[in-house]
């Protein structure tokens, strides 16, 4: 099996299996663009910190069948592989979203996504702010009009 | 957090509508996507939503306004009043979807993509004039086929429009439902007779090209066909005769659904019909009406010749689709159990002959040959017969090379409660437990393969991954043996079943399941060890562990049941034996999500024999105190209840109510002094949804035979948990009659409660008992 040379944006390069890098959308492409090359593909936006997790995890998934239900994509389910791959700081895991919608890794991106929204479920306002230290840009009326806007929508 | 906004709605897409709000709340760039998504498909689950919503939209000044964020309105809209729904014309410009019901005026969205006609006909002349110019951007669309509408007055109908428009008109249109026309209309004539042309069936997928659903919605009303002679062909036909000239049939293979909503006195020449035209259908739904209790069903069944060819036709009907995967198969019975089974029959012929050849049995046991069944089968095969003179090709040549049949929905509307005596045979199972959807009466006769699977174990569901059940007898289930004899199922629904665990004598408290399941949750391992099933009485079947190799393990392996990926669970008017069955079962379904509970019987004491019976709900427990730890003090009940019956005869005691644990929370300086009659933990659940209402609890000792009503108490409870000031901001533990002095029990307590009741403070002074809920990360919860 071929193997393919890349490059992070902190010039740090990475010889992974053609398989594995075809995970991504982005390279897969660029892949049968160019051709069999020798030369190794700029990865700019990626890191090599970041793009050393992310090789990880195609190389975990690159058996994995490529799924379409909608349903099973929006649930907020996560192996258990997976739930440990994302237990990293808060900044690598905004890291390796963005990442992975760079790269056009579907499922990595939903297992981030996921991820964050479970971060999220079942906490209110501030206690999401305070975790992902975001500052309340509201006036109290805003906060107020909004609260009210949504009413309708938190009974089940 | 520096995601951009359209990754920001990524993460948006996994979180519910409830949830949304709160992210809204959080900073503007949060809000403006938590809008987008919240508003852009609502789904409305109270008529009282509903109308919230729309003060919103009338008084919100959001830029750019809410209302044109809206694309799809799902549910709960059908009782809107003129105003309301003009309200929603004016600000939801964007508006794709909503269901009116049988509202007196639709809008005509500029974008909307899903129409329902069949309660304002054409009269409306907007509407004909919509159709002709924005045709092309529906997918779904319901209307009926008043042909008369259109020769008789000046208004547009479907029929005309479809003539005149040019081919293709219709060019998204995926889902057509030709429905009973406008019911005023009819009021003035009696039961008109519906005329169906085969030659308009051309037309109109002539002109909706990428059509693959369609639905015929005639309830009690006979159809026809125009100009057609009644006698035609055998099946199969390939031509229809009529007065004018010869039809020959074309087939539309795109169609994958058929929905058939047709009375009994429906031409049988429909079912010849659509066998032709429509090859390639994947799923069925069939409800055949009866108009009146002398109809021709009654008819037909004093007159074989009748009989057997309305049967050969549905047979021959169901033969034709190859590729049929899904059926679903209703009746709303009013009178005669036989008229159903009757109605049915070519249906369940044609799983039988399924069943024959998807098991690769040959003739050996199936409809052709067998012998061994019951009269009915007899019949079906004496029958069966005649239809397949009717075709050269033998019925396992046609029957070869068919799809696993994947859904089979068996309902009905009975009007009396099934006795013995009506036998609705639904088929000789092999198909039946190769489905991945089963939706039956347990009240049917069932083949031996499904009660194996029900109720003994002996039978694995290797596909099965949603069952709904209903009976009206009670039947007694063993949630063990049904959650072991399909390993893969997701979604369960039970009605009217008494549930029934044999192995309570022996099993582990909920405490200590959950704690060794924190040491090894493992969802798939399965099968690892055997378990022998036996019977356990005349009723139900008792599920027994082979303890052969573990029977000295002190760590109790013996009593470990394999995990469940269960994900949903919704139980309705159900008994249960002992209060903490709920518990049991989330112990061993860690990924259950969704918890529903309706009209629920929880028993007590048995009042035959019981040794140790003491230990009941309103026994000794209540006046425990100090017991707060769940950890340890919480499986004191069990413990003393395995104590006692700590042998294997156990298995045959009766079963007893056992408090899973004796803490008491309110003691005499608080409010509320009272034990858990129902308690729910299950701490490392993630649940996302909790009904339950109307609880029961009935103790059945002998010295005092009551039932108490406890919806009511949990409604307090949950209200109180809800109430209870977060730890931190409590200076003082006692600041009112409401503060939850065992708050650390509730650390994960529900996020929110919605109450349905209103409560008031007398009730809860003396209770002499609640439904305690202990559960992670619950957003809902609606009692």
């Amino acid at each position: 099996m071929s193997n393919v040379r890349l490059l992070s944006s902190d010039n740090e390069e990475f010889v992974v299996q053609k398989e594995v890098a075809e995970r991504s959308v982005l390279i897969k492409n660029m892949l049968e663009d160019v051709g069999e090359t020798d030369s190794a593909i700029p990865l700019p936006n990626v890191t090599a910190k970041v793009l050393k997790k992310v090789i990880e995890w195609c190389d975990h998934h690159s058996s994995d069948p490529v799924t379409t239900d909608e349903t099973e994509r929006r649930t907020t389910d996560i192996d258990e592989w997976d739930q440990k791959f994302m237990e990293v700081d808060q900044e690598t895991l905004f890291d390796i979203i963005l990442a992975a919608n760079y790269l056009d890794i579907k499922p990595l991106l939903d297992v981030g996504c996921k991820t964050v929204a479970n971060m999220i479920k079942g906490k209110t306002a501030e206690e999401i702010r305070k975790i992902f230290n975001i500052v309340n840009d509201f006036t109290p009326e805003e906060e107020a009009q909004i609260r009210k806007e949504n009413e309708w929508a938190e009974d089940r | 957090m520096d995601l951009p906004p359209e990754l920001l709605g990524l993460i948006f897409e996994h979180l519910s509508q409830q949830r949304l709000p709160q992210c809204a709340l959080v900073c503007q760039q949060w809000l403006q996507v938590a809008r987008q998504h919240l508003y852009d498909s609502i789904t409305l689950y109270t008529f009282d939503q509903m109308k919230r919503l729309i003060a919103v939209l009338n008084e919100n000044n959001a830029i750019p306004p809410l209302g044109h964020l809206i694309r799809n309105i799902l549910g709960a809209s059908s009782r809107l009043e003129m105003t309301d729904i003009k309200a929603i014309e004016m600000h939801c410009a964007f508006l794709e979807r909503i269901d009116l019901g049988n509202a007196p005026y639709v809008p005509l969205w500029y974008h909307l993509k899903q129409l329902s006609l069949t309660s304002i006909s054409f009269r409306d002349w907007r509407i004909g004039q919509w159709l002709t110019y924005r045709g092309h951007q529906l997918n779904q669309l319901t209307t009926n086929l008043d042909t008369f509408w259109g020769r008789c007055s000046p208004y547009a109908s479907f029929t005309m429009i479809v003539m005149t428009c040019p081919a293709g008109h219709f060019a998204n249109l995926v889902s057509l439902t030709l429905a009973k026309g406008d019911t005023a209309y009819y009021s003035h004539r009696s039961d008109p007779e519906l005329e169906l042309d085969p030659n308009l069936l051309h037309i109109i997928h002539g002109a909706c090209p990428v059509l693959t659903s369609i639905s015929f919605v005639y309830p009690r009303l006979p159809v026809s066909f125009k100009n057609m002679t009644t006698t035609a062909t055998l099946p199969p036909i390939t031509t229809v005769t009529t007065t004018a000239a010869i039809t020959t049939i074309q087939q539309f293979p795109n169609i994958r659904t058929l929905r058939l909503k047709i009375s009994s006195r429906t031409s049988s020449l429909f079912f010849d019909l659509f066998a032709i035209m429509y090859p390639c259908i994947e799923r069925l739904d069939l409800e055949i009406e009866e108009v009146n209790k002398d109809d021709d069903i009654r008819r037909r069944l004093r007159t074989p010749q009748l009989f057997d060819n309305y049967r050969a036709r549905l047979f021959n009907m169901a033969t034709s689709f190859t590729k049929l995967k899904e059926m679903r198969l209703h009746t709303t019975l009013t009178h005669d159990i036989l008229e159903v089974y009757w109605a049915h029959h070519g249906w369940i012929d044609w799983i039988d002959a399924h069943s024959m050849v998807y098991s690769g049995t040959g003739t050996g046991n199936g409809l052709i040959n067998g012998e061994d069944e019951d009269d009915h089968v007899n019949n079906s095969n004496n029958n069966n017969s005649s239809s397949s003179d009717h075709n050269s090709t033998p019925l396992e040549q046609r029957m070869m090379g068919r799809n696993r049949l994947e859904r089979l929905d068996m309902t009905t509307q009975t009007g009396r409660t099934l006795s013995d005596r009506d036998r609705i045979y639904v088929g000789n199972g092999t198909s039946l437990i190769q489905l991945s959807h089963l939706s039956i009466s347990l009240d049917m006769v069932l083949p031996k393969l499904m009660t194996d699977s029900l109720f003994h174990g002996r039978q694995t569901w290797p596909h099965l991954t949603t069952l709904q059940l209903k009976t009206n007898k009670h039947k007694v289930i063993v949630m063990d043996v049904l959650l072991s004899a399909a390993p893969h199922l997701v979604s369960l629904k039970l009605q009217s079943v008494t549930f029934k665990s044999c192995l309570w004598g022996k099993r582990q408290s909920a405490e200590q399941q959950q704690a060794k399941k924190k040491r090894r949750i493992n969802y798939n391992r399965r099968g690892q060890k055997q378990q022998e099933y036996h019977d356990h009485d005349t009723t139900a079947t008792a599920l027994d562990q082979d303890e052969g190799d573990s029977d000295d393990n002190d760590e109790n392996d013996d009593n470990s049941l394999p995990s469940h990926g269960l994900e949903k669970l919704d139980i309705s008017t159900c008994e249960l034996p002992a209060m903490d069955m709920i518990t049991q079962w989330m112990a061993r379904c860690p990924k259950l999500k969704e918890l529903t509970g309706k009209g629920l019987d929880f028993y007590g004491q048995r009042d035959i024999g019981v040794s140790g019976g003491d230990t009941g709900v309103n026994g000794d427990h209540g006046n425990d105190d100090g017991d707060d730890d769940y950890g340890n003090g919480g499986d004191v009940g069990m413990h003393n209840q395995q104590g006692q019956n700590n042998d294997d005869d156990d298995y045959d005691n009766p079963l007893p109510l056992v408090s899973i644990n004796d803490w008491s929370p309110y003691n005499a300086d608080e409010y509320i002094q009272s034990t858990p009659l129902v308690h729910i933990y299950a701490p490392d659940h993630q649940l996302d949804f909790l009904s339950l209402e109307d609880i029961h609890y009935h103790s059945l000792a002998k010295d005092h035979r009551k039932t108490q009503h406890y919806g009511l108490f949990l409604s307090l409870v949950v209200e109180q948990l809800w109430r209870s000031p977060p730890p931190s901001s409590i200076s003082s533990p006692m600041t009112g009659p409401w503060i939850d002095m065992h708050r650390d029990c509730y650390s994960n307590s529900p996020q929110k409660a919605y109450l349905t009741q209103k409560c008031s403070g007398s009730m809860i002074q003396s209770p002499n008992g609640y439904i305690k809920l202990t559960c992670q990360s619950l957003d809902n919860f609606v009692w």
